[in-house]
């Protein structure tokens, strides 16, 4: 695997970007572990439960991107 | 009316909630720890110093998780024997290698570097010896043959 040395990824871009997909991910567990219990199975949370906790988390990671961008609110709208 | 069986379900394929949150604490630190490594590269740095960033971000990772240095060693030292498509051949280079690496570990002079490949050549050494036809009673097989057919004549 070559690494491109072409194109510069600013650090906190990097930084950020690495602290949303982990903001995602938390979301996206805890919200599975909730709907697996609403359905009855809280021992096993399925791919079902996944995806529906992806698409509600995905509100809530927008949300956050907001926050933590000084002119996130600008940007966004 | 006799009644259908239904079909076993199959098993389900899963992991534990434990493990998921260990690779995701896991996936956290060591993003963090390689761009904070990549901080300090110049901005000429080329594959090989990413790479050994990489490295480094690993190991520093899995001794954060509590993971003990010798436990991380034999692990790498075996994952890269495993994945090697041809075993070591055992030989006297080999074996004198392995002698002077462990008097380096004894007296705490090994480098990292030395003490994978330590652990790598004891692995080869012991696959070596387990091997089917280095076991000593390959040796009793065949005097046994032999008797049978001074026996026979």
């Amino acid at each position: 695997m070559s690494i491109s040395t072409q194109v510069q990824i600013e650090s906190k871009a990097a930084r950020a970007l690495a602290k949303w997909e982990n903001f995602f991910a938390s979301e996206v567990r805890l919200e599975a572990r909730r709907l697996a219990k609403l359905d009855g199975h809280p021992e096993l949370i399925t791919m079902a439960d996944y995806t529906r906790a992806a698409s509600i988390s995905l509100e809530k990671l927008a949300k956050e991107i907001k926050s933590s961008t000084p002119d996130g609110k600008q940007k966004v709208a | 009316m006799a009644s259908k069986k239904s079909p076993k379900p199959a098993r389900t394929k899963a992991i534990s909630e434990e493990a998921d949150f260990w690779l995701q604490q896991f996936q956290k630190h060591f993003k963090f720890s390689f761009l904070d490594r990549c901080d300090s590269l110049p901005n000429d740095s080329n594959d090989a110093d990413i790479r050994r960033v990489l490295v480094e971000a690993v190991v520093d990772t899995l001794l954060d998780s509590g993971i003990d240095a010798e436990q991380i060693i034999d692990g790498i030292g075996a994952q890269l024997t495993s994945s090697e498509s041809q075993p070591l051949p055992w030989n006297s280079a080999l074996n004198d290698r392995r002698i002077t690496l462990i008097d380096k570990e004894l007296t705490d002079e090994a480098t990292f570097d030395e003490r994978i490949e330590l652990s790598r050549l004891t692995l080869a050494m012991r696959r070596n010896v387990d091997d089917q036809r280095n076991l000593p009673s390959e040796g009793a097989h065949d005097l046994l043959r032999k008797l049978r057919r001074l026996d026979s004549t």
